[in-house]
């Protein structure tokens, strides 16, 4: 039989994206709980979520440092006691913040949910915040953020966001190392004390979940015993932004730059926002993009080079990033702001948007594929006060985006005049 | 347990497919067996260099990227030491565009001039990014070559030195395909929301015409053991001191591997590990500490790094490494602690089996390195270790004289 291997065999556009949705319930405390019963395997994320995030905090490092320390000693275990447990049950905790949101999570095995859970709680509801595990902290962190301070990459990153949206705003403040010789236990405690209880949490379960995973839940977190204050004020900050448009880090032997072109953006609540995420994945979303093409496939001149947009609650930023040769350097922005232009001023041809389109409904599919990837996404729409319905809106607006209406949002938002650039390194 | 149904093709092709109807998805993954240890000594970084040409068109199809993007898929590759992994998830349905690109770039690739002069340049920038422009990111170019005296591990899957790259003509490309890249020479595994009698219809109908190629059989030199301890001493511009500690341990097929791993997990799997509680969090030495095994399938290294606390002497740090490692040489195990590590081997099994492309990668090494069906008795052979063999295997490999070490320090001091 010969085969034409010149021509594509056919494929299926993507029609209906199918997921699995969250269940909600709440525990007889009245926390929401929502749950998501897939996967194969007998394993269970349980995610407690509150509005204790870098938003909330009067003092640096405050939100992150609570967060790390709970698992670090409580009333009842030290903090060797709590990893011991976790490390015997095979178990895998993790507690993590974001601007908003301080999450405190759990991974086991369905048949030790009992036991981790009971640890799980005593970390929720106890810490002690012991000095001694407070120390070692700042110790390791500080030196984590010496060495990190190293990178050209980090460097044009924090310069990046301070120019944006000014280093009074928690989306532009950075963290110096002395920060860290200013944290107290003091602090921690109170700052738990005020946001880690019952009243402002949220509770997300993915895994194979029945009644009984349920039923444990409210176990340890359904009492009446966490409470706290309802409606927690949530401090309003303005967006500086600097008039620089260019801010260069000099580092002598860098054999690369770090170059982060970009502007402030909009909250993914935006009318806006999943068409700009169409626009951006053609420019610098996927291996495919405009900006890999050109730059790394055509000229060779950096390793990667992408563009995202990140949002948050109360706004977000368009950012490109890359690597590039220090030699290079100039010309890679160059043709950076030419593909800007490209954007701005001609019409995406039909065949590469309807690539990328097929593109973006595969990476909805990648993006629903098992129990956590399913939690995430559902975490995904919850945060920014979004439903379900937004996936549905995502998928409706990626099949009917038009290339005119792509070329009004480029010069709408990609305008690389308003745009800052940072490169450290050499330039 | 995870199932799979196999069959070879007439050009030597083995093809492996596990279903998983609860994804939307298929996984599709090629192994071919050549990685980094089959380069010439003299040209170095070519399996990686070739991994990225093999995005630069195949023969029938010039953008291999567009293709697949249209059928909603996304893939990547990696090259390590031992094997180049090549990696594509899309629809279920659109399975067969996959099989399209695959077989088209094993059927032979454009080889054009523009393509190598271009990747040479981006895999040299990628060299410049990870090697050289970061903190502490040339370690692994010294400590190969400290620990790998004759066996081509002495150098990294990046290459020796970017002159290698520099040097690459077509010609050493196309010689280096036709080597290397053969259905006789690649584990297909297929895995997801797919029927295994269509996709052996699908490997019969794009793969089979492809004939079988002429591959060297591999015959590489063997490490001589050491038997004098090594040692490194550098100064970077780097914030703080770091310390490396290599020993050579059992290649991956052999029965002591398992012992070795748990070694490892035990002296740094988790925060209640030895070496982070008593190291980081008692004594103060670093401020992080691993231990760990590279796990190629040759005989390996035993890794054991960390970066120092403030004001703390390298040979302070070293020697209280040493000591933990004697420790665990000579005195008995705790009997919780060598059960944690067993149960942590179940919970890592679990977990690591939620992905489809996950299980396809792992099924195509064991078959690689033995039997596919290895998948699914591995975690009997960790559980049969006995705390004699770890006191065995750890005085086997800490052995002084087996042991490599980097000093690697910070220029301010």
């Amino acid at each position: 039989m010969q085969i034409n291997r010149k021509k594509t065999p056919g494929f299926e556009e993507i029609k209906k994206i199918k997921y699995i949705k969250a269940k909600k319930t709440s525990l007889k405390n009245g926390i929401p709980v929502h749950y998501i019963n897939a996967g194969t395997q007998d394993v269970i994320r349980v995610d407690l979520l509150f509005n204790a995030g870098v938003w909330f905090q009067e003092k640096p490092l405050v939100s992150s440092t609570t967060n790390a320390l709970m698992g670090e000693g409580t009333k009842k275990y030290n903090s060797q006691q709590i990893s011991e447990k976790f490390d015997f049950y095979g178990a895998h905790f993790n507690a993590s913040v974001d601007y908003h949101a301080a999450t405190v999570s759990l991974y086991t095995l369905s048949k030790y949910l009992n036991e981790t859970l009971e640890v799980l709680e005593q970390i929720v509801k106890h810490p002690v915040f012991p000095i001694k595990e407070l120390e070692n902290y700042i110790r390791n962190k500080k030196q984590d953020l010496t060495i990190e301070l190293t990178k050209v990459k980090t460097q044009a990153r924090r310069e990046f966001l301070k120019a944006i949206f000014g280093e009074n705003h928690p989306y532009g403040h950075v963290i110096e190392p002395e920060d860290y010789e200013k944290v107290n236990t003091k602090q921690l405690s109170d700052f738990h004390k005020c946001l880690y209880n019952a009243s402002n949490c949220k509770i997300v379960v993915a895994g194979k979940i029945d009644d009984k995973v349920l039923k444990l839940i409210n176990r340890y977190f359904g009492g009446k015993d966490w409470q706290g204050k309802e409606n927690i004020e949530i401090k309003k900050f303005a967006v500086k932004t600097t008039k620089e448009k260019r801010i260069v880090v000099e580092k002598k032997d860098a054999v690369q730059s770090a170059i982060r072109i970009g502007c402030e953006l909009f909250s993914k609540t935006h009318p806006d926002f999943i068409k700009m995420q169409v626009l951006n994945t053609v420019l610098g979303g996927y291996f495919g993009s405009r900006l890999m093409t050109n730059i790394r496939e055509d000229k060779g001149y950096t390793y990667g080079i992408g563009s995202v947009i990140f949002s948050f609650k109360e706004s977000g930023y368009f950012v490109i990033v890359s690597e590039v040769g220090a030699k290079v350097c100039k010309d890679a922005i160059k043709e950076v702001k030419k593909e800007l232009k490209c954007l701005r001023e001609e019409l995406i041809p039909k065949e590469e948007l309807k690539r990328v389109k097929s593109y973006m409904l595969g990476e909805m599919l990648r993006n629903f594929d098992g129990p956590f990837a399913l939690a995430d996404a559902f975490i995904g729409v919850d945060a920014y006060g979004l439903k379900y319905k937004f996936y549905d809106e995502f998928v409706q607006t990626i099949k009917d985006v038009t290339p005119a209406e792509l070329k009004k949002l480029a010069v709408k938002y990609l305008d690389d005049k308003k745009m800052i650039e940072v490169i450290a390194g050499k330039y | 347990m995870i199932e799979f149904k196999r069959k070879t093709l007439s050009n030597g092709l083995k093809i492996i497919v596990h279903t998983d109807k609860t994804s939307p998805l298929a996984a599709v993954n090629l192994l071919y067996n050549v990685g980094a240890r089959d380069e010439d000594p003299d040209r170095t970084g070519f399996a990686h260099l070739f991994e990225h040409l093999m995005f630069g068109g195949s023969i029938n199809i010039p953008s291999y990227d567009n293709a697949l993007q249209s059928a909603g898929g996304d893939n990547n590759a990696f090259t390590n030491n031992d094997i180049t992994n090549y990696y594509v998830t899309l629809p279920a349905e659109n399975l067969e565009t996959a099989f399209w690109l695959e077989s088209d770039r094993m059927l032979s690739l454009a080889f054009t001039e523009k393509s190598l002069e271009v990747q040479r340049n981006v895999v040299i920038e990628e060299f410049k990014q990870r090697y050289l422009n970061q903190p502490y990111g040339d370690e692994w170019l010294l400590l190969r070559p400290l620990a790998y005296k004759k066996h081509p591990y002495l150098w990294s899957t990046i290459g020796k030195e970017i002159s290698h790259i520099e040097n690459a003509r077509i010609e050493h490309v196309r010689d280096f395909f036709y080597k290397h890249y053969a259905p006789n020479n690649c584990i297909l595994v297929v895995s997801g929301n797919v029927n295994p009698v269509k996709v052996f219809s699908l490997a019969e109908k794009w793969f089979g015409p492809i004939e079988k190629r002429n591959v060297p059989v591999r015959n590489l030199p063997v490490e001589p053991k050491q038997t004098k301890a090594r040692k490194l001493e550098v100064e970077r511009d780097v914030p703080v001191d770091s310390l490396y500690k290599v020993y050579h341990m059992s290649d991956r097929k052999s029965k002591d591997y398992y012992s070795t791993d748990l070694l490892s997990d035990l002296l740094s799997n988790g925060k209640s590990s030895r070496l982070y509680q008593n190291l980081v969090k008692e004594k103060k030495m670093f401020s992080q500490l691993d231990a760990y095994i590279t796990g190629s399938i040759d005989a390996g290294l035993f890794v054991v790094e960390g970066k120092l606390a403030d004001k703390i002497k390298m040979k302070t740090a070293d020697q209280a490494v040493v000591e933990e490692l004697e420790k665990i040489c000579t005195k008995p195990l705790k009997k919780d602690e060598f059960q944690k590590v067993k149960n942590k081997v179940e919970s890592t099994l679990v977990f690591s089996e939620m992905s489809i492309l996950n299980k396809a990668m792992k099924i195509a090494f064991h078959e690689l390195i033995g039997d596919a069906a290895d998948i699914n008795s591995e975690p009997d052979k960790y559980l049969k270790v006995t705390p004699a063999d770890i006191k065995k295997i750890a005085n086997e490999v800490f052995a002084p004289t087996n042991c490599s070490t980097l000093y690697y320090y910070s220029k301010k001091q």
